[in-house]
């Protein structure tokens, strides 16, 4: 930054604030009883009481700099680092699952295509015979690097999607959670199918196998 | 007024706050924001401040002083309650309750132009035209009007326009101490 345009202290910022909530109780209010226009402006008369009455080296004065020293209160400043590694690792675990995506998509690209054993095309059908939900083109529900997965695996119903988890804390408990809904979802479609699990599930493989065997060749 | 200190020319500005003030007789409580920028009282400084209120209201006063004072005082003293202004009484008026009384409005006017005032004189350069200065004056121009307007019994709409409006010069002026500092320091 140069000294014709230096940084933004933290009073200008704040001042700027003002100026758009002061914009959007004028907007709601136009000089009439409006309940948001009201609640705009409080909050102003806060922001302008915190401008005015709280000094410190925040508001931009020769001790910051123009405001670059972010934050002077001892207290916020222990509790920065923190913050920051919270962030980091929230888009930690961003990247991740975007790059788990990317690995996982080639198949999503393309397309789901149902084939038969023969390979040929055939069209979607509502509802499947190896345990997927209903409206999932059988054999279309693609799977990382092409493995195939039972059919009680992690997978977004209709969507032709596969979930891809993010480790998160305090995942677990509620990953289990998905798993017994799904599960019971699975055991209820079977149910009315009148096949067993272990027939659904060679179902499942056979398809997965007649879907790959293009690519094999 | 801005633009005139913003020219580093504190008389002129000076003449341009005593326009303001003889236009409208509220903005009689830009006065102590004046001697907060300022910080001193000299004849220099009375004359552009009073000058064109001498002119207009003077006119006025030696024609028919119970008048004047029944125009400019005592109409807004006898002026109903608006219940669809946008301030708190009209809210609690919304809600149910009773509008809040008429010396809550005052007393939020003089409390906040005090504390204001108190906080204008300290900090800053040393010349009215200073950033650091001048945007406390509109900052504070900002909070008193509104404080009074949602504290009051009738608030139009002009006045939160100028709320708005000194709101946007404060900002800039803000912005003008960012940059003297900035430089101060480099």
């Amino acid at each position: 930054m140069s000294a014709d345009h230096p940084p933004a202290s933290h009073r200008s910022v704040l001042l700027l604030l003002l100026v758009m909530g002061a914009t959007r109780g004028l907007t709601f209010s136009r000089g009439s009883l409006n309940e948001v226009g009201l609640e705009c402006f409080s909050l102003v008369l806060v922001g302008l009481m915190l401008t005015l009455f709280v000094r410190g080296p925040w508001q931009g004065s020769s001790a910051t700099r123009g405001g670059r020293v972010p934050l002077a209160d001892p207290a916020a400043l222990r509790l920065l680092p923190r913050v920051r590694h919270e962030r980091w690792a929230s888009s930690a675990a961003q990247l991740a699952g975007r790059m788990a995506l990317g690995a996982a998509g080639d198949d999503r690209r393309n397309g789901c295509v149902r084939r038969s054993r023969t390979g040929a095309r055939l069209p979607a059908r509502q509802g499947s015979v190896h345990g997927e939900p209903a409206g999932d083109p059988a054999g279309c529900a693609p799977s990382a690097g092409g493995r195939p997965f039972p059919a009680d695996s992690d997978h977004h119903a209709g969507t032709g999607h596969r979930r891809v988890r993010v480790p998160v804390a305090g995942g677990a408990k509620s990953a289990g959670r998905r798993e017994s809904v799904r599960d019971r979802f699975h055991q209820s479609l079977l149910r009315q199918r009148g096949l067993s699990q272990w027939r659904a599930r060679q179902l499942s493989l056979r398809t997965h196998v007649v879907r790959l065997r293009p690519a094999l060749d | 007024m801005s633009y005139l200190l913003a020219c580093r020319r504190p008389t002129a500005a000076l003449w341009a706050g005593g326009f303001v003030v003889a236009c409208k007789q509220t903005m009689v409580m830009l006065l102590p924001l004046l001697w907060g920028l300022w910080r001193r009282i000299d004849r220099t400084l009375l004359v552009p401040v009073f000058a064109a209120s001498a002119v207009t209201y003077g006119v006025f006063l030696l024609w028919d002083a119970g008048a004047l004072w029944n125009d400019v005082v005592a109409f807004h003293l006898h002026t109903p309650f608006r219940p669809t202004a946008l301030t708190y009484s009209a809210y609690i008026n919304y809600l149910g309750g009773s509008p809040l009384p008429d010396w809550v409005g005052a007393m939020a006017l003089v409390v906040s132009l005090t504390a204001v005032t108190f906080r204008m004189r300290r900090g800053g350069g040393e010349s009215p035209c200073d950033g650091d200065r001048v945007w406390r004056f509109y900052a504070g121009l900002a909070f008193a009007y509104l404080v009074t307007s949602l504290l009051s019994k009738h608030a139009f709409m002009n006045y939160y326009y100028l709320v708005y409006f000194a709101l946007v010069a404060a900002l800039v002026w803000s912005r003008v101490a960012d940059r003297e500092t900035s430089q101060a320091d480099s």
